[in-house]
């Protein structure tokens, strides 16, 4: 039995507007689960149904075997972390917590104990008994996870909890969150539009677009064989560079072609590429899998470098191929002023695109 | 010398409003109290006020007056909050049904007491309607109701009249509520009783208040739909016995100090009222300790 099933769940708005359009999704037991995607691409929809806030057009919601449709809220055995933390302004942070407690009728002593203790582990237990506008946002989300925390749920949904939060503490509160999930075993449904945090929190990220998924799968996965140029484009920053070239074919091997280069593909794609012959694919290289020659013979193309963004431990370098901008990633150390040509080879590997359906050859 | 210029700017820029409140605010409240605390010979004397007093319709009027506060402003800030909870839903034909919540409010109170009085007379429109649809046999006599009943009568009156004023101040409270913090409560446990008894009505507890208490002062201060409906002395109130002092009996010698008497009495009931209310409502925050 799986934990909880999206069984072709659709969400239209007020007649026409479709928010979510047919989705199916498995989530395990235990895993930390992220939705990602662009603002508007319905991952607080999605969310905001299987809490119970959002009527079901169509399809179903199954927990635990069971269908929740039309379960209220309460009955879920969900609790949610939101985007504005919606810590209720007139309690303090113990009675924000505790509300719920009491609401189960639980003992005075056994409310106290279990309040005191999800706040020790949120580092809340020196605001207690403050009230919300006396805290900053870091300390109110602290709140609003302690809250959740503190009635055991099944399942936590957090819709983008963090990004209201200044960028150092967005990434130092979201080891704490993967932290939380870890000890508590819960199961854990995170939105962001951060591919960033998807990365470093998913066990599997779930990519939407238009109130459509993607892609399902691992960190690693989503950005080594993305399977759509949306999401080869959504993930990785810098994001992937995209080339139109023209498959050929010489003596059996397959080349893919425009005014700047000529390049031989990997023999693995020759089965799939074979029907494109001639026609125009779009080529994706993600900015590190390229690498700067020095050396005349091992260069693919010159790049007409436009600017080098310093990153420290690497640098981005910002350059012009056919009118096309592109971005490169090396780990040398350049001038600011470096300008002119570069001489660059693709060194890794790299997608091809059906430029119509924007799907992975293979 | 600067500073100083600015310093005194915003009192010279509030002289006229406070010269204003000085000779049409204060100065007539000022003389309300000392006129009715004097004789006629200005010498003090709180004879007007035993006069008050004694007088048979005074404890009527006072009676009426308080009763008038409590049921309506209880009843129209339970129907008008009810309102704002089914108005601030999102649901299809919610903006006609706002319209037709607003209509009372653009008829003024003069034509109220006309469409009820011509409502509810014997042969008015309301026994016609009920005969009509067979509800009633003989017409009801509203218009001949005594005491309490007349009283609730013109509690019913009034309520119709201002629930869309009380409504719209809840209304806007309602809407400029984080709905997350509704949602958060249906979320952790929370019946949709518990979230507007725990959670929505706390929350909104300044904008109660402000609704309450424009209410409450209206209220202690009615007296226009009584006389329109019934006429002086049937339903008495402490306003409508000042109406009456300078409206019908202006002649009389004691007629000006006695209306000066029950405003003083009227504004110390209002004040009085509006204070406690504050404290009660004040000490209720407290109730949600651990
Ligand atoms: N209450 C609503 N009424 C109408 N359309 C809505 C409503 N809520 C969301 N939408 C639409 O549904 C789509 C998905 O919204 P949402 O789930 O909030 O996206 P995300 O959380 O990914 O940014 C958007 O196009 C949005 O405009
Ligand atoms: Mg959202």
């Amino acid at each position: 039995m799986e934990f909880l099933e999206l069984k072709n769940l659709t969400k239209i708005y007020q007649k026409d507007i479709v928010a979510i359009d047919n989705i199916n999704l498995t989530i395990h037991d235990g895993e930390f689960l992220v939705l990602l995607g662009p603002s508007g691409c319905g991952k607080t929809t999605t969310m905001r149904m299987i809490a119970g806030l959002e009527e079901v057009t169509k399809g179903d919601i199954i927990l635990e075997g069971k269908r929740i449709n039309d379960l209220r809220p309460k009955d879920r055995g969900v609790s949610m972390i939101f985007q504005s933390y919606a810590i209720w302004p007139h309690m303090t942070v113990f009675e924000n917590i505790a509300y719920a407690l009491k609401l189960k009728k639980m003992d005075k002593a056994v409310i106290k104990e279990k309040v005191l203790e999800v706040a020790k582990k949120a580092s809340i237990i020196d605001y207690i008994n403050r009230y919300p506008t006396q805290l900053s946002g870091g300390q109110r989300q602290r709140v609003a996870v302690a809250r959740a925390m503190a009635v055991e749920p099944k399942l936590f949904l957090m819709d983008e909890p963090l990004s209201n939060l200044d960028a150092k503490l967005r990434v130092s509160m979201r080891t704490d969150l993967k932290e939380v999930h870890n000890e508590l075993g819960a199961t854990s449904i995170f939105v962001t539009h951060d591919q960033a945090e998807a990365m470093s929190l998913a066990d599997r990220i779930v990519v939407m677009n238009t109130g459509t998924i993607e892609q399902i799968g691992s960190p690693n996965d989503i950005y080594h064989d993305s399977r759509t140029m949306f999401v080869a484009n959504f993930i990785g920053s810098p994001s992937t560079n995209f080339i139109d070239v023209e498959i050929i074919e010489k003596g059996g091997k397959y080349f893919a072609k425009n005014d700047a280069f000529i390049f031989e593909l990997d023999s693995k794609f020759n089965e799939g590429i074979s029907k494109y012959i001639g026609e125009i694919v779009v080529l994706g290289v993600r900015p590190e899998n390229f690498a700067l020659v020095s050396n005349d013979n091992e260069k693919l193309f010159d790049l007409d470098v436009i600017l080098i963004e310093p990153q420290g431990s690497h640098s981005i370098v910002v350059g012009k191929l056919l009118g096309k901008q592109m971005k490169i990633v090396t780990s040398k150390v350049f001038d600011l002023n470096s300008k002119g040509n570069m001489k660059v080879k693709i060194d890794g590997n790299y997608f091809i695109f059906d430029k119509n359906s924007e799907k992975r050859i293979y | 010398m600067k500073n100083k210029f600015r310093k005194w700017t915003p009192y010279f820029l509030l002289t006229p409003a406070l010269l204003y409140y000085l000779f049409f605010w204060i100065r007539p409240v000022f003389n309300a109290f000392i006129g009715s605390m004097t004789d006629f010979d200005g010498s003090f004397s709180l004879r007007f006020f035993i006069e008050v007093f004694k007088e048979p319709m005074f404890s009527a009027a006072f009676r009426n007056s308080v009763l008038f506060a409590l049921i309506s402003v209880l009843l129209q800030f339970s129907i008008a909050f009810m309102m704002a909870l089914l108005l601030n839903k999102k649901f299809k034909g919610v903006n006609l049904l706002l319209f037709i919540a607003l209509i009372p409010m653009a008829v003024p109170p003069a034509a109220v007491a006309i469409l009820w009085k011509t409502g509810f007379s014997t042969f008015g429109w309301l026994n016609n309607i009920l005969i009509t649809l067979h509800i009633i046999k003989t017409p009801i006599l509203w218009m001949t109701a005594q005491g309490f009943n007349a009283l609730l009568f013109l509690i019913l009156i009034d309520t119709w009249t201002v629930l869309p004023s009380v409504m719209i101040i809840l209304l806007a409270g309602l809407q400029n509520l984080n709905k997350e913090y509704e949602e958060a409560g249906l979320i952790f446990g929370a019946t949709k009783w518990q979230v507007t008894k725990d959670i929505i009505m706390p929350i909104l507890k300044p904008t109660i208040i402000t609704a309450v208490i424009l209410r409450m002062i209206a209220a202690i201060q009615v007296w226009m739909i009584s006389v329109m409906m019934f006429g002086y002395g049937r339903v008495p109130f402490l306003v409508e016995r000042i109406a009456y002092y300078t409206d019908v009996v202006p002649m009389l010698d004691e007629s000006y100090k006695m209306s000066l008497t029950y405003s003083v009495i009227v504004t110390v009931i209002v004040m009085v009222s509006v204070v406690l209310y504050l404290q009660v409502s004040k000490k209720s925050k407290k109730e949600v300790e651990i």
